[in-house]
């Protein structure tokens, strides 16, 4: 069947989609760590407005449907953030992946840390 | 429903002893009892809360009356449209950190258990992360009643109306982001200690606008002190005496010396039984007359109302005076010195409990041997006073059209008189 | 008042597009429930990651970069076939015409396919896993992370996480499939199939949700190595 107009934003955003995953698999193999990570997340985020915009039809849809969109989006960022600004901000030994003791705990009523 | 019947199943074949937080890791790894059967619970009446949320926001969004225009809803719909947000925004987070503790019981992963690697403050994030704004669920609507019957009693527009609006989206929204002032002293990180207080505190604003506009409402205006004015009156004040409290609790430094102790107990309970109880039988008696048709006694009705009011404050004053002084919560035992507070408490509830029984009785008595009301018994605006009282099961016999704004109260009469009226054939 | 003579939509809207607005925004808030439903464990995920970088890094060593990016490719075919069937309903709706049927029939049921082939990547990769002893419990081979705190067991947070959080996106995978499925198959039999438009939108949409969790968890845990 021959591909009307209106369905060449989807072909196309499917490609850039395909484009997208390999690039985020070959950076995967160039960064790591943190910059790995934002690298990651960025490519995944653009990924996700080309589903919403060309998939989902959000390039056309009523104020209404955009706003809840954001929204959700929104209200994950405030659970991140919030609860990131306690975990960052401890400073007790920093990580524990650094710090904690490396044997198993033999009994479950008491944990003893090492420093 | 079926959520109901798992909770109260829980509690007939064993019950929780997890207190009703499930903190872990007590919860996931050592509670003996039906934690995810409880949990099961939950979770199903977590869906029908998102379904009930999503419903009113759809609607609200798209089902408004002709002319309805946002600005003209009344305020009982927007703060339901908060709380509606709320449920849908809240609740999943909910649902899901009881999910973690399911599989954390059954496969013994570490998700929150601190001796291999957990961390259990995870869990008091994402349970507070719903369960700070579900208090938000329950006062909104008490907030939107007062709304309502504020104007109505005083015979005057409500003051401010742009404001009271969004000051309830405010609320629901800055609701999200206070919760750790629940975990000061859970070793939470005391810089996330410092933003949570402060963000605490933001939310006074959006509630001191809202008692400010209700007194607004009330100076200059034509005030006739029915039963549910009565209430709304002693929901303002006792609102106010919470709420001003909660600002002193968001305080770190207070906050340590009164955690766990009654003085908590009391602010909770100013907001929530001053507040929303109060704001409830407000709406409860506003809106009997239209919901059954039948008119109560105006005499009982306020000597309850004051007997109620009256009850709650001797019962929960001299709690916060306790709290101050040190006495913890969920102890059955306390010290000597304390036990005037407590038996003047204990007075406070008992009367309290006579006048939740009066409403009871009167307003069963009004069902068969009340007057029957007339379609607009307190002259108020609003569309649902334009059918009869009790409304038929189609609402409207055509769609109503929207002319004016809420609240759209005329110069006062001299009288309120309460509207008779026969009933009505559809 | 009765949706008798009123065929098109139902009582309380006032015309088709309204009724469609309804549904949409309805479904989209509908995932901004689940967006927060995934969100609680999202949260769980980034505070152990930024508590154990090690242990995250260790186990997304022993996953299959390859076989991940596969199944994200499949999901994405299918997202694709499901948006073009949807479009195919909406032009037919409008031309009156029926010969759409077919094709969008057709294109959704690759799509439902597609999903199951995901789904056995998925479930093979489990296999796997479990017979290597990374299942989290008491069973889990936390010698192989001997380096790590608490015995290796920091690394069990890892394999955790990721059972949990692909285990909730198989679960709507597998709802997924079944309406995918269930929709095509409607439309198959329907005698007014254009009438099925609101309900295949709703469903793509849920699909096209679905996708978007795993665009993040593939880099999430395939890709931290």
């Amino acid at each position: 069947m021959e591909t009307s107009n209106s369905q060449r934003p989807l072909y196309l955003a499917f490609l850039g989609l395909m484009v997208l995953l390999a690039a985020t698999i070959g950076c995967s193999f160039v960064f790591s760590g943190l910059l790995g990570a934002m690298v990651a997340m960025a490519i995944a985020t653009s990924k996700m407005l080309l589903v919403m915009f060309i998939f989902m039809d959000l390039r056309r849809s009523p104020s209404s449907v955009r706003f809840a969109a954001c929204a959700g989006f929104l209200w994950l960022f405030f659970a991140v953030f919030c609860t990131l600004a306690d975990f960052t901000t401890r400073g007790w030994n920093e990580v524990p992946e650094k710090t904690a003791t490396r044997e198993l705990p033999t009994t479950y009523d008491r944990v003893e840390f090492e420093n | 429903m079926t959520g109901g019947l798992f909770t109260l199943g829980v509690i007939i074949i064993g019950g929780v002893d997890t207190g009703w937080t499930f903190y872990t890791p007590y919860s996931s790894t050592y509670a003996n009892t039906w934690v995810i059967l409880a949990a099961t619970g939950i979770f199903i009446n977590g869906f029908s809360s998102i379904a009930t949320g999503l419903n009113f926001i759809v609607s609200i969004h798209l089902l408004r009356a002709p002319g309805l225009t946002w600005f003209r809803l009344p305020m009982f719909v927007w703060t339901t449209y908060a709380t509606s947000l709320i449920m849908v925004l809240a609740t999943p987070v909910l649902a899901v950190t009881l999910g973690l503790v399911a599989v954390e019981r059954i496969f013994g992963g570490g998700i929150f258990d601190p001796a291999i690697g957990g961390d259990p403050l995870l869990f008091q994030h994402l349970f507070w992360f719903y369960s700070h704004p579900a208090v938000y669920i329950m006062i909104l609507p008490g907030m939107g009643v007062v709304s309502e019957i504020v104007p109505c009693f005083a015979r005057k527009p409500l003051f401010g109306y742009g404001f009271v609006a969004m000051s309830g989206l405010a609320i629901a929204a800055l609701g999200f982001l206070v919760w750790g002032h629940h975990m000061f002293v859970s070793g939470q990180s005391i810089y996330a200690g410092l933003l949570f207080s402060f963000l605490s505190m933001l939310v006074a604003i959006p509630s001191a606008v809202k008692v400010f506009n209700w007194t607004a409402t009330l100076y200059k205006g034509t005030i006739f002190l029915k039963t549910p004015m009565l209430y709304a009156m002693g929901f303002i004040g006792l609102f106010t005496i919470g709420g001003l409290t909660g600002i002193s609790l968001a305080s770190i430094g207070f906050d340590m010396h009164v955690h766990d102790t009654y003085f908590i107990v009391a602010h909770f309970h100013y907001i929530m039984v001053g507040g929303m109880v109060m704001a409830f039988l407000g709406g409860v008696h506003f809106w009997w007359p239209k919901m059954t048709g039948a008119i109560y006694s105006e005499w009982w009705g306020r000597v309850s109302a004051l007997i109620v009011f009256l009850g709650f404050n001797l019962a929960f004053f001299p709690q916060f005076i306790l709290g101050y002084l040190g006495n913890p919560r969920r102890y059955h035992a306390y010290a000597e010195g304390f036990q005037v507070f407590h038996i003047m408490s204990t007075l406070g509830a008992s009367i309290l409990g006579i006048g939740y029984l009066l409403p009871l009785g009167y307003l069963l008595w009004s069902l068969k041997y009340g007057r029957r009301a007339s379609r607009n018994p307190w002259q108020a605006t609003g569309l649902e006073w334009t059918t009869p009282s009790p409304p038929p099961t189609h609402n409207f016999g055509e769609t109503p059209t929207v002319t004016g704004p809420a609240y759209d109260y005329p110069p006062a009469h001299r009288e309120l008189v309460i509207g008779e009226g026969e009933p009505e054939k559809n | 008042m009765s949706s008798t003579s009123n065929p098109t939509h139902l009582i309380p809207y006032d015309s088709p597009s309204h009724q469609r607005h309804a549904a949409i925004f309805g479904l989209w808030v509908f995932l901004v429930t689940e967006i927060l439903f995934f969100g609680g464990m999202i949260v769980g995920y980034v505070v152990y990651h930024y508590e154990y970088p090690e242990a995250f890094r260790e186990g997304s060593r022993t996953l299959n970069v390859w076989a991940g990016g596969a199944m994200t490719a499949v999901l994405l075919l299918g997202s694709l076939l499901i948006a073009v069937a949807e479009h195919l309903t909406e032009e037919g709706d409008r031309d009156n015409s029926q010969s759409w049927r077919g094709t969008a029939v057709w294109r959704l049921a690759v799509t439902a396919c597609l999903g199951v082939v995901f789904l056995g990547l998925e479930f093979y990769e489990y296999h796997e896993l479990i017979g290597e002893g990374l299942f989290p419990g008491s069973q889990f081979a936390r010698q192989r992370f001997t380096d790590l705190p608490y015995s290796g067991r920091a690394a069990e947070l890892f394999f955790l996480m990721f059972f949990c959080m692909t285990g909730l996106h198989a679960f709507h995978m597998i709802v997924g499939i079944l309406l995918v499925g269930g929709i095509g198959t409607a439309i198959q039999r329907a005698r007014q199939p254009e009438r099925l438009g609101n309900t295949l939108t709703v469903i793509a949409l849920y699909w096209h949700f679905v996708d978007i969790v795993w665009i993040f968890l593939y880099p999430l845990f395939y890709l931290v190595r």
